[in-house]
């Protein structure tokens, strides 16, 4: 197997804190992860894992009073983004990684119109085109997002939720990035809705060869259009691997956890398995593994030691120290 | 098992603990500056209470003694005396009874006009609304000062008539900002979902939909009693206001005009009394409406 | 589009003719008029009911509003009991002066709180923006006129540099501009910087930023476009009360505008003057709010798509 993994844009040891009145809400704690070319990982966790955070830091976008970028390195395309200039972080934002937000009624500006919202992505990164130019791009984007070009002089309220997502996502693409972080593109969507931009999504990814960070927290569109999945939980990624390392060589309790939540529409007599408990308060972080509160297999070791972060094969990573034993198996996995 | 039960109850007891309004006191009494305009506020109404019993009307306000006319501030006289020989001290402070009556009277009268009118229309809406709307829309073609002045032209010139006409040139406002407020609390989800368990619709009004209207009418009060002194003292100052010899400030400013040139403390002292109530009563009513505002809130 | 601005027109008629009964029956019913006020002692019954009849007096109130009303239309407003002359030239010959006297007021309120507004929201919590804060509650809460007085007595008296009434000189027209302006200097200012700082919180410029958009861009571009609209919308309607208001400020400098002309007609029981003035200002008030008005529908993208686009429901407004 060819080593010649291009790495598009590398996470190393992010820690992020917000401080708001007194409180230091430890939002990512030490988070790593890389997206290699072509691909598209799956960012998985339940609200305030902290995985808005971290998109928000790859763009070096986190809102500065309250958070802060206590640590960590972050790489599009080898660059550091974490140390630019703001000169050379406006030529980046849009250009070599784009991010797509998830409500699409409050992400556009109402006074503007869509064509010149597309276009001024546009403008921004190749000024040498002028202003027609660039507005033709711009309504070639929004043809290639499923909308009559006419329409690029009107106005967001004139579009419906769906359609705003199409014309974010063209903002997004319009400067062919290398890397796209989606978050939660489709929660705000109707469920047909979603289907229909999910896979218009998943064609312009193929078309443009753009890397893709999808954060969700639905397995179902991970397992859809994902290649590779990351687990978070409380800040840290606690299970990556490949779409099938994941799924069907599950080994992070939390990640058999969420499994076993979802509904189970052969067995419609089956009690719903939620995780007890709730996600720790970012705030009040404890000494050892996050989830040790609410995991069935925990141990006292678990709530003092941090977990380290294990390789069990060449692409598959578990932060978990049960793994300390070699005998050690979840339920999911002594299953036949 | 049992442990995590107990211990989710406690947390939500505690905050349980706060009423609302025991919330908004608190979060009230954090802002410095709302508490001194409190005090300030508190300090000018104990004094109108106990105006009476500190100065002689007859002697000190009203009556004249010439031979004291036009003294300059003095440690007899702190804010000197007026053309009349009158301690201005004395009748400024007395005259702290008029600004606060009119003022709490003419938002009392504009209360009782403006807000049911504004519930019902923003309640019922239909024609009600439509035709009420109409005759509010004419009152406010009408500017404030502009009404006071119609109507104290109109009704005469009176303590009471001052109050009417300052009450009334407020109920446009008032009217509006109430049905803007029941308008937002009546389309809300929980107002539906009372209405979905069966609660008669009275009783939606008096436990849902009045009590969320209460803030924004609470902070309404505290401006426009400020505004309500600036009106009173601005027509007063025109001379449609009290009638002499009674000591309002805008009187005194008023009268104080005349000699703006051998006595301005005459026109200065009583304007700053009108300015330290006023700022008292916006710093107050500005933290009210922060303390009440739930996005304030952590 | 234009099918609003007739509806809005119409209803402006409906309006126009409440406030003018208002006004009318409010002035004219006033216990004691007119020929209450002039000496009338050594008149005989009769010569009082004769100049009663003279002026129309006698006759029923609605009646007299009635052929008051008649007369408007022909643009005739009556004659002053005390000069003599039309209302409506006199009326004319002053608001000029009114309006000379507001928008001067008015533009130096923009230009100075606007800008002040902005950059309070933008360095939320530093010192320039505390002490912003102070000056606002403060500039809301001066009486007017007395701030107008304590005006004279700096300038005029003691440092003698203005004019402390009148208008004759050039000069003359700035105590009153600071007087009529500070007032909507400091709730401007507050209402700029509270709707700043709301547009500065909101999402898209977030995804400004995101697609690499200059700093300076986002905020001059984005955020200000949105911000600006109701900014200016508050700064026109104060500009509109701001007309009524300036009878107050008229009176304490003595300048010659319509408001000083109705308080003088107040206190000279001067009915028609009173009357006729009140009138023309309101229906002025009106017509600037809805000029207003309908500037903005203009303006605002959101309104004003949906009046052309047909989307089968009436607008609703809350």
């Amino acid at each position: 197997m060819s080593n010649e993994k291009e790495i598009v844009l590398s996470i190393k040891d992010l820690v992020v804190h917000y401080e708001v009145d007194g409180d230091v809400i430890k939002a990512v704690n030490g988070m790593t992860i890389q997206l290699e070319k072509g691909r598209t990982l799956g960012l998985v966790g339940e609200t305030g894992a902290g995985k808005t955070t971290t998109a928000l830091a790859a763009l070096n976008l986190v809102p500065d009073p309250p958070g802060i970028i206590k640590n960590g390195e972050i790489q599009i395309c080898g660059k550091d983004v974490l140390h630019m200039s703001q000169k050379e972080l406006e030529m980046v934002r849009g250009y070599d990684i784009a991010m797509i937000f998830q409500d699409p009624m409050t992400s556009l500006n109402p006074v503007l119109t869509v064509g010149f919202q597309i276009a001024e992505s546009i403008r921004v990164h190749e000024p040498e085109l002028n202003s027609k130019q660039a507005y033709e791009r711009a309504l070639d984007m929004l043809e290639l997002v499923g909308i009559d070009r006419h329409r690029g002089s009107e106005y967001p309220h004139q579009f419906s939720g769906g359609m705003r997502q199409r014309v974010v996502i063209a903002i997004a693409l319009a400067c062919n990035p290398h890397v796209l972080v989606a978050d939660e593109p489709t929660t705000a969507l109707d469920v047909t809705i979603q289907a229909q931009v999910l896979d218009m999504m998943n064609n312009l990814k193929n078309k443009f060869g753009t890397s893709t960070i999808i954060i969700t927290h639905a397995l179902g569109i991970v397992a859809d259009i994902c290649d590779d999945v990351a687990v978070m939980y409380a800040g840290r990624i606690i299970e990556q691997g490949t779409l099938d390392d994941v799924f069907n060589r599950t080994r992070h309790p939390y990640t058999e956890g969420l499994f076993n939540s979802l509904p189970n529409i052969k067995d419609r007599k089956a009690e719903l398995k939620p995780i007890p408990g709730l996600m720790p308060d970012p705030a009040n972080l404890l000494e050892g593994c996050a989830f040790a509160d609410r995991c069935s297999y925990a141990t006292d070791v678990c709530r003092t030691k941090q977990p380290e972060q294990r390789m069990i094969s060449g692409t598959h990573m578990v932060a978990c120290t049960a793994y300390d034993d070699p005998n050690f198996m979840i339920e999911r996995s002594r299953k036949p | 098992m049992f442990k995590k039960k107990e211990k989710r109850q406690s947390i939500a007891s505690q905050y349980a603990k706060r009423t609302k309004l025991g919330e908004i006191w608190y979060r009230l009494k954090k802002n410095k500056g709302a508490m001194v305009g409190l005090a300030i506020v508190a300090l000018f109404v104990l004094i109108a209470i106990f105006a009476d019993v500190m100065f002689d009307y007859d002697t000190q306000i009203a009556g004249y003694n010439l031979r004291n006319k036009l003294i300059k501030p003095s440690l007899e006289h702190p804010f000197g005396t007026d053309e009349m020989g009158r301690d201005l001290f004395a009748r400024l402070l007395y005259g702290t009874r008029f600004s606060m009556a009119i003022a709490f009277s003419s938002v009392l009268f504009s209360v009782c006009v403006g807000l049911p009118m504004g519930a019902m229309c923003g309640y019922l809406g239909g024609k009600f609304d439509l035709i009420a709307m109409r005759l509010l829309d004419i009152l406010r073609s009408i500017p404030g000062i502009l009404m006071g002045i119609v109507i104290v032209s109109w009704l005469g010139q009176s303590t009471v008539n001052l109050v009417i006409a300052i009450g009334f040139s407020m109920v446009a406002p008032l009217a509006s900002a109430t049905r803007a407020a029941v308008l937002t609390v009546r389309n809300t989800e929980y107002v539906e979902s009372a209405r979905s368990i069966g609660l008669s619709e009275w009783r939606i009004v008096m436990v849902h939909i009045i009590p969320n209207c209460l803030s924004t009418i609470l902070v309404q009060i505290t401006l426009r009693v400020a505004n309500a002194i600036i009106a009173a003292s601005s027509l007063s100052f025109l001379g449609l206001g009290v009638p002499i010899p009674s000591p309002e400030w805008g009187a005194l400013l008023s009268a104080g005009r005349a000699y703006i040139r051998n006595a301005s403390y005459l026109t200065i002292f009583p304007g700053m009394a009108i300015m330290v109530l006023v700022l008292s009563l916006n710093v107050l009513g500005d933290g009210l409406r922060d303390a009440m505002d739930p996005k304030m809130h952590k | 589009m234009l099918q609003y601005i007739w509806k809005r027109l119409l209803l402006l008629i409906p309006v126009v003719l409440g406030v003018s009964l208002f006004i009318f029956l409010a002035v004219n019913a006033a216990s004691g008029d007119f020929v209450d006020s002039l000496n009338t002692d050594d008149m005989t019954k009769e010569e009082i009911i004769a100049i009663r009849a003279h002026y129309g007096l006698d006759k029923p109130l609605l009646v007299r509003y009635g052929l008051y009303m008649l007369d408007l239309l022909h643009g005739n407003l009556g004659k002053s009991y005390s000069t003599g002359l039309p209302v409506f030239e006199m009326f004319m010959s002053k608001i000029g002066n009114t309006l000379y006297l507001t928008i001067g007021a008015s533009l130096v309120c923009w230009i100075l709180a606007i800008p002040l507004g902005i950059f309070a929201a933008q360095h939320q919590g530093s010192i320039l923006d505390n002490a912003a804060s102070v000056l606002g509650v403060l500039g809301l809460s001066i009486p007017n006129f007395w701030l107008g007085l304590v005006l004279i007595i700096v300038f005029s008296q003691y440092l003698r540099i203005l004019p402390s009434g009148g208008a004759e000189t050039a000069a003359s027209v700035i105590l009153p501009a600071i007087t009529l302006g500070t007032g909507q200097m400091a709730v401007l200012m507050r209402t700029t910087r509270s709707t700043m700082v709301d547009c500065l919180s909101q999402d898209y410029l977030r995804t400004a930023r995101a697609k690499g958009v200059a700093e300076k861009r986002v905020i001059n571009l984005h955020a200000l476009r949105n911000a600006l609209i109701p900014i200016i919308n508050i700064a026109l309607t104060q500009f509109a009360a701001s007309l009524a208001g300036a009878a107050l400020t008229e009176t304490v400098f003595s300048w010659p505008g319509v408001g000083k002309m109705i308080i003088d007609g107040i206190n000279q029981r001067d009915t028609p003057v009173v009357c006729g003035s009140l009138i023309l200002k309101c229906i002025i008030i009106s017509l600037t709010v809805l000029l207003i008005d309908l500037l903005f529908v203009a303006v605002d993208p959101r309104v004003k798509t949906s009046f052309v686009t047909v989307k089968g429901g009436k607008k609703e407004n809350v």
